[in-house]
């Protein structure tokens, strides 16, 4: 189909604690496609926690996962750039 | 003709509603008034021609913005449909709402929307659910499979999901619980309103700047819905609008901004 030549999938797996979730963090805040607030959301939770922020806890969206510093199950997020549509799927 | 994105997801969609009435005896789609679920809507007609197969189920809290309701009765004379209406009465009798001061956002939307989509679905025994929510509106949903099954409190599990590969779905269920569908979890919000466009679907004008220069952009109850800053008057402006705009689709639902994990809480225990 066009459209899947179009919009890109991508996947990203790794070893546990090998920075999946910071690599998709980090990408998101340098390109500038984080919604507004989200990035100083997260800092007053890191504050709030007394914990330091990680990049890794942009993508958190349980609490455990926040608890944890881990990813549980998987999340499909959209990423887009001047030229195309991406879907970043991240599994734990 | 080309086959475009919206084509791809379309096809989806209808192809997902389809395998679903294929297995569910007894199912029904629930149907907010907002955009999304009237979308849905609009599939499910073009997926069984015209004709709706199963009842669209509203869960009324009461406090739904007046022309939603006006809205709303018109389409079910106009496109024929089933309608089943959904209120806790019990709790609206006591006047335990936040309206009333007497719970928080997020008790009011746990007793008003969701113990009162359990008690239509224990009332009807539905088995499947057809609903309209989208991976890209909110972190948690971003989790969510086509087909979600719920245990017997309608809770959802998310470190325990089955997984979906190659169009294979899981729509075994034990008895009391059910399957939740979702056949919009791939449209984001501006393929939602591509679609609305292109498909010239009668959305309720709440979307729309009235010339306050404020429109709703996501819809709930009037407590607790705010419209954003927005000069949109018309489905083409708000496409332009969503492209160049960083602000979240649910920044208007207080509900949600109660807590760090008001939303996850809610969904956990069963709301859409």
């Amino acid at each position: 189909m066009a459209y899947a030549r179009n919009q890109l999938r991508l996947v990203v797996v790794g070893h546990v604690d090998h920075g999946k979730s910071t690599l998709i963090g980090r990408l998101f805040y340098d390109t500038g496609s984080l919604p507004e607030g989200k990035y100083e959301q997260l800092v007053a939770i890191a504050q709030r926690r007394g914990i330091p922020f990680e990049f890794a806890n942009l993508m958190d969206a349980l609490q455990a996962e926040r608890d944890q510093n881990i990813t549980i199950d998987t999340s499909q997020i959209w990423f887009r750039t001047a030229k195309r549509e991406y879907v970043i799927i991240y599994a734990r | 003709m080309q086959h475009d994105h919206l084509d791809a997801l379309e096809s989806e969609s209808i192809f997902i509603m389809r395998e679903a009435f294929a297995k569910f005896d007894n199912m029904a789609m629930l149907w907010s008034i907002g955009k999304d679920s009237t979308a849905l809507l609009w599939l499910a007609r073009k997926a069984f021609f015209g004709h709706v197969p199963f009842p669209l189920v509203h869960i009324d809290t009461s406090y739904k913005i007046q022309s939603m309701i006006e809205y709303r009765d018109r389409l079910v004379r106009e496109w024929n449909l089933q309608l089943v209406v959904g209120m806790n009465t019990p709790v609206l009798e006591a006047g335990n709402t936040y309206p009333n001061g007497r719970a928080t956002r997020v008790e009011c939307c746990g007793m008003l929307k969701k113990d009162g989509l359990q008690q239509v679905i224990e009332h009807y025994g539905y088995t499947g659910i057809i609903v309209g929510v989208r991976r890209d509106e909110d972190p948690t949903r971003a989790k969510e499979r086509y087909f979600s099954p719920r245990n017997a409190n309608m809770e959802w599990n998310a470190s325990d999901q089955p997984p979906e590969f190659w169009n294979q779905f899981k729509t075994d269920f034990a008895p009391g619980t059910h399957i939740r569908i979702h056949p919009l979890l791939h449209w984001t919000e501006l393929n939602v309103w591509e679609y609305i466009e292109r498909e010239k679907i009668p959305v309720i004008p709440l979307y729309f700047d009235d010339g306050t220069g404020h429109r709703y952009r996501s819809l709930g109850c009037a407590p607790c819905t705010f419209p954003i800053q927005s000069t949109a008057r018309t489905v083409a402006e708000i496409v332009a609008e969503l492209k160049a705009t960083k602000v979240p689709e649910r920044a208007g639902r207080a509900q949600d901004q109660e807590s760090e994990d008001a939303f996850e809480k809610l969904r956990r225990d069963g709301y859409m």
